[in-house]
């Protein structure tokens, strides 16, 4: 290219074309050549770019949800999309809105039924979340559905007892409601939390505050009805009380038991822990043990 | 109750298996379960062991159950009777009785009876008592106790002539006065207590145990032998108070058959004559307070179907009421039911209805689903916030813990530490490590982190949601709050090699407002505290208002811990938080106009916070300023003694205009200058 300076007027031209074109031939096998080189040189930087996908993920990792947590959001999501309303109440209460009101009166056999632990002469924990039942009661009118969560207290601790537990107590009252109502909501229930082909049985007992009052036993999960330890060779395992609720309970609370009628349960939530994750020992649930946490 | 086949025999003709029977009755209310004899080889028949729940006391009673059974069954109740042999002489010439509380005495009666020879009971009987657990002592007490297991009457056989005088009286005991009773245990009684009693001192403790003074054993010749009815509320408050429960005790305190005293009486008295010899003096002498007869009770038939949601037949429903014994008299539309003596706990239509149900079989009531108004559920907003908190803090790798509400008085700070806040002990703890109600959540999750710890987790991040409890100025309160407890040390990883720090746990607290949209939390310097170390922990406030504290716990407070590391804590009170959570989200527009970052280099004295900083840049930034982020401190080398080079990333921008060089640029020169005015910081060298 430097030599078309010295060349004639013609010859300037055709050199002139000549050398663009072989520069263009040139430049463009160059940018090829580069391409290559680029290509190759990204292949290479592939195969040598390589980690070991084996090793953990970077983050602090998961914590888990008290299993008591877990079973207690179940239950309540259960029965709230059936309706129910959802209240808490205090933990300690009195007398009065534990016992009497709930038709248990003072010195009576039925109280051996929770053995309380008293504060004073007036105030005690709570043996069940019944009180807040009454206390809505008294501050609503009929129709009302509602459950009452919480923690209850009771003097008794061994392998299936704890001295402070969980209870979802619930209650239903409407014009024209029927123990058959009482058997399909409870049932509903169980079939919902512990699956559709559960058998269940009600069977009668004894409840201050219900009259008829009965036991609710489902099929045993473990054993599946044939026996074993856990259900005490029954093959039924106890889940829940319930019953109508008493005329007494509606006169304390001023609603008029010939136009309303209405039905009470309760469920103990360590149990439903214990039985959907085959925990043999309630005492683990309080321990917190962190390789017992993060199984569930 | 224990029940054996051999007693139930005795009354009725069982033709149901064991296993069959338990069901039966299982399912009508008397929850029964199969147990084995004590020595199963040379016994293997089954003890039935039949639960009864308070209201049924009339089956506390071999005849009380077989009834049960005969209504369940169809199985034949055996006609039964006994002859009583009198002599001429009356026991009224031997003994008097009177009742001074016969609103807890309404019936107290007794038979005399002469010339018994005491001795063990014949092998029958002993079988009989043994195989549902009752110690055989002498035939005489042994078929006090045979009545008491087969009629459901309590008992007691006095020895006659240890009694002074021949006057016994049922009265209230003295405040403190002493009585030793059957079981060689001296008792102070209290005036609530009911006593029978001699002319100088009790014999018995009415209706729970007889006393040491007139045991009957191989001395005894005269038998004074007492059937009576005691008020149920005052036995069962005797007996708690005292902490001696009998067999007599449990009956009397759940109710016994009025009607029943007289025939068990007679009875036992016919037994004692054939079994020890003796001779029945004639008549009981009594003292009996006469109670109205109890009116029928009326059961509206239609209620029953009602409440069950049964279309169970009139003439079915007077079917059951009849094999329970009860008499129904159904001339008019509404039964008329009387109620025999023996069912105290069947007195309202209500429980009437009860007792059709359970006969009837509740599995034989449809399962139906009610319908009804849908109404507004109230639904806490507590619990969805613990909820979404929980979710939050499980997500960012912190694990829920449960613990009691009780702790140990040792453990218990007030709320706050504020001294007016006072602790609430419980009367009756389970344990010395359960006495007082807790008011704060650390003592709870240090004992589960030193309980780790020992297990081999030294490294470990828990929180928990509960309640406290506070007594200020007569008042009880409850509060909701949440606590967070990370330990300093984290998993040995290859990635992550910082420990824990203040600032993690700040990062929580941060996170927690944000995902609830609260209004941002700001830390203060916590006044005052024996828990948390002065340097390294803060008060939060929200709105002004202290929301919890935050911070490294105090070397001398973890002592008691056993935990090799001061755990980072923070608290939160979630009824404040709740509060603040109703605040609705409004969208802002976005701007469209660029927003500008510069970086400020400066350094400063070490003792300036960040957030003062800040607040200056803030000040003097107006309203161009966006924000004000820190990206880097540094303190050490290259930097003078008593100073710390802070980097930050100052953003400039308005919604309404792109702003222009200049402005941003004379802002950029005010911000700095102002700075070094009021803080005489100066441009880092070296940038």
């Amino acid at each position: 290219l430097r030599s078309i300076s010295k060349a004639s007027g013609d010859e300037r031209k055709l050199l002139g074309k000549e050398s663009n074109l072989l520069k263009k031939f040139i430049e463009e096998k160059i940018e090829e050549k580069e391409q290559k080189f680029a290509l190759s040189a990204r292949k290479l930087r592939l195969e040598k770019e390589r980690i070991d996908i084996t090793l953990d993920g970077k983050g602090a990792g998961v914590g888990s949800s008290h299993p008591v947590s877990t079973v207690m959001t179940e239950v309540i999501g259960i029965f709230s999309k059936m309706g129910f309303s959802v209240k808490e109440g205090p933990e300690i209460e009195t007398d009065y809105y534990n016992f009497e009101a709930l038709n248990i009166p003072k010195n009576h056999p039925a109280r051996d039924m929770q053995d309380t632990f008293y504060i004073s002469e007036e105030h005690l924990l709570r043996t069940h979340t019944s009180p807040v039942q009454i206390h809505s009661m008294e501050k609503a009118e009929p129709p009302i559905r509602l459950i009452a969560p919480g923690k209850v207290y009771r003097c008794d601790a061994d392998v299936t007892h704890s001295p402070m537990f969980h209870q979802i107590e619930g209650f239903m009252v409407d014009k024209k409601i029927t123990f058959g109502d009482l058997k399909g909501v409870l049932e509903l229930f169980i079939h919902l939390f512990f699956g559709k082909n559960v058998p269940v049985r009600f069977r009668p007992s004894f409840f201050p505050f219900t009259e008829p009052s009965a036991e609710v036993d489902i099929g045993c999960v473990m054993c599946l009805g044939k026996g074993c330890r856990i259900c005490s060779q029954t093959g039924w395992l106890e889940i829940l009380g319930s019953g109508l609720i008493d005329p007494a309970v509606f006169h304390s609370v001023g609603y008029d038991p010939e136009v309303w009628s209405g039905f009470a349960f309760g469920v103990g939530i360590e149990r439903l822990v214990m039985l959907k994750y085959c925990i043999d020992d309630i005492r683990l649930l309080f321990e917190n043990d962190i390789r017992f946490l993060k199984q569930f | 109750m224990f029940i054996t086949y051999p007693w139930l025999e005795k009354i009725i003709d069982v033709t149901l298996s064991p296993a069959e029977l338990a069901e039966k009755l299982t399912m009508a209310g008397l929850e029964t379960s199969l147990v084995d004899t004590p020595d199963p080889k040379a016994h293997p028949e089954k003890i039935l062991d039949v639960d009864l729940t308070p209201n049924r006391a009339d089956c506390l009673s071999v005849k009380g159950i077989a009834r049960e059974i005969a209504a369940l069954t169809g199985c034949k109740i055996k006609k039964e009777s006994f002859s009583l042999t009198e002599t001429d002489i009356p026991a009224s010439d031997f003994v008097a009785v009177s009742v001074s509380a016969p609103e807890r005495c309404p019936t107290y009666s007794v038979r005399l009876i002469k010339d018994v020879t005491i001795a063990p009971s014949p092998k029958w009987l002993l079988e009989l008592l043994q195989s549902v657990g009752i110690r055989p002592v002498n035939n005489v007490v042994d078929i006090t106790n045979y009545i008491l297991w087969y009629e459901g009457q309590p008992l007691h056989a006095f020895d006659y002539r240890l009694i002074n005088g021949k006057d016994i009286n049922v009265r209230l005991a003295k405040e403190k006065e002493k009585f030793v009773t059957l079981d060689g245990k001296e008792r102070i009684l209290s005036a609530d207590d009911l006593l029978i009693a001699g002319k100088t001192e009790g014999i018995a403790l009415a209706g729970v145990m007889g006393g040491a003074n007139t045991e009957v054993d191989e001395t005894t010749c005269d038998i004074l032998l007492e059937s009576a009815l005691f008020e149920p509320s005052a036995i069962l408050k005797t007996t708690r108070s005292l902490g001696l429960h009998t067999e007599s005790s449990h009956r009397f305190a759940r109710g016994v058959d009025p009607e029943g005293v007289r025939l068990a009486l007679d009875r036992a008295a016919s037994m004692i004559s054939s079994l020890a010899g003796g001779k029945v003096c004639k008549g009981a002498v009594e003292c009996t307070v006469k109670t109205p007869q109890r009116g029928p009770v009326l059961l509206r038939p239609e209620r029953v179907n009602t409440l069950l949601g049964t279309d169970i037949p009139r003439k079915e429903i007077i079917s059951i009421l009849e094999t329970l014994s009860l008499i129904v008299d159904s001339s008019e539309p509404t039964l008329a039911v009387t109620v025999p003596s023996f069912r105290q706990d069947i007195e309202r239509e209500i429980d009437l209805v009860e007792e059709v149900a359970r006969i009837y079989g509740y599995g034989n009531i449809d399962t139906t689903l009610p319908t009804g108004e849908i109404a507004r559920p109230d639904h806490p907003n507590l619990i969805d916030l613990s909820k979404e908190i929980r979710h939050l803090l499980t997500a960012k790798g912190v694990s829920e813990a449960l613990n009691y509400s009780f702790i140990s008085s040792v453990d218990f700070f007030p709320y706050f530490e504020d001294k007016k806040k006072l602790p609430i002990e419980l009367k009756n703890p389970i344990s010395n490590e359960m006495t007082t109600m807790r008011q704060s959540l650390i003592p709870g999750l240090l004992k589960n982190m030193a309980f780790n710890q020992k297990r081999g987790t030294s490294y470990l991040s828990l929180f928990e949601t509960g309640n406290i409890f506070i007594k200020e100025n007569d008042k009880i309160e409850e509060k909701r709050i949440l606590t967070i407890a990370i330990s300093p040390s984290i998993k040995k990883g290859l990635w992550n090699k910082k420990k824990n720090d203040f600032y993690v746990l700040k990062g929580l607290l941060e996170a927690i407002s944000e995902k609830l949209k609260i209004p941002a939390p700001m830390l203060v310097k916590l006044e005052r505290s024996a828990i948390f170390h002065p340097g390294k922990s803060a008060t939060v406030l929200i709105n002004h208002r202290q929301a919890g504290r935050l911070g490294e716990l105090h070397p001398d407070f973890i002592s008691g811990y056993s935990l090799t590391q001061a755990p980072l804590v923070l608290e939160l009170d979630l009824d404040l938080i709740t509060s603040f959570t109703n605040e609705k989200i409004r969208y802002t527009p976005l701007s469209r106009f660029p927003v500008v970052h510069r970086d400020l280099s400066l350094t400063i004295d070490s003792s300036i916070d960040c957030g003062t900083l800040k607040n200056l840049i803030k000040e003097r930034g107006g309203d161009i300023l966006l924000g004000v982020h820190v990206f880097d401190i540094y303190e050490g080398e290259q930097i003078p003694q008593g100073k710390k080079s802070i980097a930050c990333s100052v953003s400039f921008g308005s919604a309404e205009r792109t702003l222009l060089e200049d402005e941003i640029n004379s802002t950029y020169e005010s911000i700095f200058s102002y700075l070094n005015e009021k803080t005489g910081s100066t441009l880092r060298e070296g940038g």
